[in-house]
């Protein structure tokens, strides 16, 4: 893809792909991971999408890309947080209170209760995504992306209400 | 995007609205002049950067070409790809990026990872004994210093399509190792400073890769100072009684299946962060000689060639082996080890395979956090 291009799809791509970190992620978090995954694209050499099938895959392909740095940060933050139950006594507490604290905490602790799957597909519903482009991004026919959100919607429900009321 | 909601829709945007996720607003135009800022910036700093060289391999894998033919072009991208991470000759990728297993006296290589080993009372009361004829660390230093290196695991996404059983397209994941130096200081007021140096990813031969990363992982330094809400001489607060020491670090309403894994969780965490007195090291042995499930594989020597006995224990989840390895003569912990004992989705790696692995290169006092 030549520079000129690579923009276009840029500029075309990022409002929607910072939308989807945002809601997974703190702003900084957010904006570098949307980096990342351009950074990815740019690197791979791929081809300008040369119709709206083409540009659909190349849509996939970023959110994809994407998803996986957003996993990485979650598996970093666990990573971080299982750090912390161990290094502090009442660690319990913390990961409570981060649960409470300010909204974007509060959402990543209830994201990350969630499988990267699942996330994934509560995050692509959250930006505006209908069933069908979830199917398109996803791989998958519509039947099965509106029985995965389904599902990730089941699992959401079943954290909030034992985890919620429970501690 | 969403024309109009049904129930289930509704339903789970009150769930979202619940834990406070909202639906993306537009932005006001002071954000929306950052976000261009900042995005200009990215965009300036990505295309600074030169892309991958054209591959040999059809790369317009997005073209519809009939399924048998897409399928050809999927596999011969896919063939390319592994052949850049991997070369021919070498083992698969997944197992070639993983460090070399340690060998160990007391079991075969191709048993590590197999929860197979010893009853390690007798190491580990060994252990003990040495660690409590070391002397104390000098406490006229304020400071405590722990240095690290290690290599971590990191899994994504590989930008290779590959067909689904359904024909729908996914991507394989790819798994790299990241090295990582780490240096912190622990000050009197439980204040920590880190000064953190991530490498590039690793080739199969263990030097960084030249290779444009799809992995998102790049080298990086970070310096940070945060209050760890502790005391700073948090180990020596615990119990003395080896029994009260593991229920207090290993409590059996929480690891009633995995307390040895437990307690080594906790261990190579408290020595990845304090300079521990011989005295309290003496009584974590003795601790982790009640746990059930920690076994020995032997001696070793460790990856900064330090002769060490490693002790095992199942690890939670399931499917991982932590391995902790101590200083024969002096008691000291060495560092620490995972393998990965069974496949595991979340990995791209083939089992038995070291995941990660940590070398504590010193932990001493010192006057002063740091340069």
């Amino acid at each position: 893809v030549e520079r000129d291009e690579f923009e276009k799809v840029y500029w075309e791509l990022h409002p929607g792909l910072l939308g989807y970190a945002r809601g997974q992620l703190d702003d900084a978090a957010a904006h570098d991971a949307v980096a990342a995954t351009f950074l990815t694209l740019w690197q791979k050499d791929l081809a300008y999408p040369v119709d709206d099938g083409a540009a659909r895959r190349l849509t996939a392909l970023a959110y994809e890309v994407l998803r996986g740095h957003v996993t990485n940060e979650y598996r970093s933050r666990e990573r971080r947080t299982a750090l912390w139950r161990r290094l502090v006594s009442d660690g319990e507490r913390i990961v409570d209170s981060v649960r409470h604290s300010d909204g974007a905490s509060s959402v990543r602790y209830w994201l990350g209760r969630l499988s990267d799957a699942d996330r994934h597909v509560i995050a692509l519903f959250n930006v505006g995504y209908s069933v069908e482009e979830m199917a398109e991004i996803l791989g998958c026919s519509v039947p099965a992306a509106a029985r995965r959100r389904d599902r990730a919607k089941a699992r959401l429900r079943e954290i909030i209400t034992t985890d919620g009321g429970g501690r | 995007m969403n024309d109009r909601p049904n129930d289930g829709e509704l339903e789970l945007r009150a769930l979202l609205d619940s834990i406070g996720m909202e639906s993306p607003r537009a932005p006001s135009p002071a954000q929306a002049a950052i976000d261009r800022a900042r995005a200009e910036r990215d965009l300036a700093q990505i295309t600074a950067t030169a892309p991958a060289p054209p591959t040999a391999a059809p790369r317009s894998w997005w073209v519809r070409v009939g399924a048998a033919a897409a399928a050809v072009v999927v596999l011969a991208v896919a063939a390319v790809v592994t052949i850049m991470v991997v070369p021919s000759s070498s083992p698969p990728a997944a197992a070639a990026l993983t460090p070399p297993m340690l060998s160990y006296s007391g079991i075969e290589v191709s048993a590590v990872g197999q929860l197979t080993g010893t009853s390690a009372a007798q190491v580990l009361a060994g252990l003990a004994q040495a660690a409590e004829a070391q002397p104390a660390p000098d406490p006229s230093l304020p400071v405590q210093r722990i240095e690290q290196y290690g290599w971590w695991s990191t899994t994504e996404l590989s930008t290779t399509p590959s067909p689904g059983p359904d024909g729908s397209i996914s991507r394989a994941k790819a798994s790299v190792m990241v090295p990582v130096q780490r240096t912190s200081y622990l000050l009197p007021d439980g204040t920590m400073r880190t000064l953190e140096q991530n490498g590039s990813p690793l080739d199969q031969d263990g030097r960084p890769s030249d290779t444009p990363s799809s992995w998102g992982v790049t080298a990086s330094a970070s310096d940070n100072t945060f209050s760890t809400g502790q005391p700073a001489d948090y180990p020596e607060t615990l119990p003395a009684d080896p029994a009260r020491l593991l229920a207090e670090l290993a409590p059996t309403k929480d690891c009633a299946k995995t307390q040895g894994d437990c307690l080594f969780q906790q261990l190579t965490s408290i020595y990845s962060s304090y300079v521990v007195s011989p005295q309290r090291t003496a009584e974590m042995w003795r601790a982790a000689a009640l746990a059930p499930g920690i076994t020995t594989l032997g001696t070793t020597t460790d990856r900064l060639g330090r002769a060490a006995v490693a002790l095992a224990a199942p690890a939670e989840p399931a499917g991982e082996e932590i391995v902790v390895l101590a200083d024969p003569t002096t008691g000291a912990v060495l560092g620490s080890e995972t393998i990965l004992t069974k496949h595991d989705p979340a990995y791209a790696f083939t089992p038995p395979a070291v995941i990660s692995f940590t070398a504590i290169v010193a932990a001493d006092r010192v006057a002063a956090s740091g340069p």
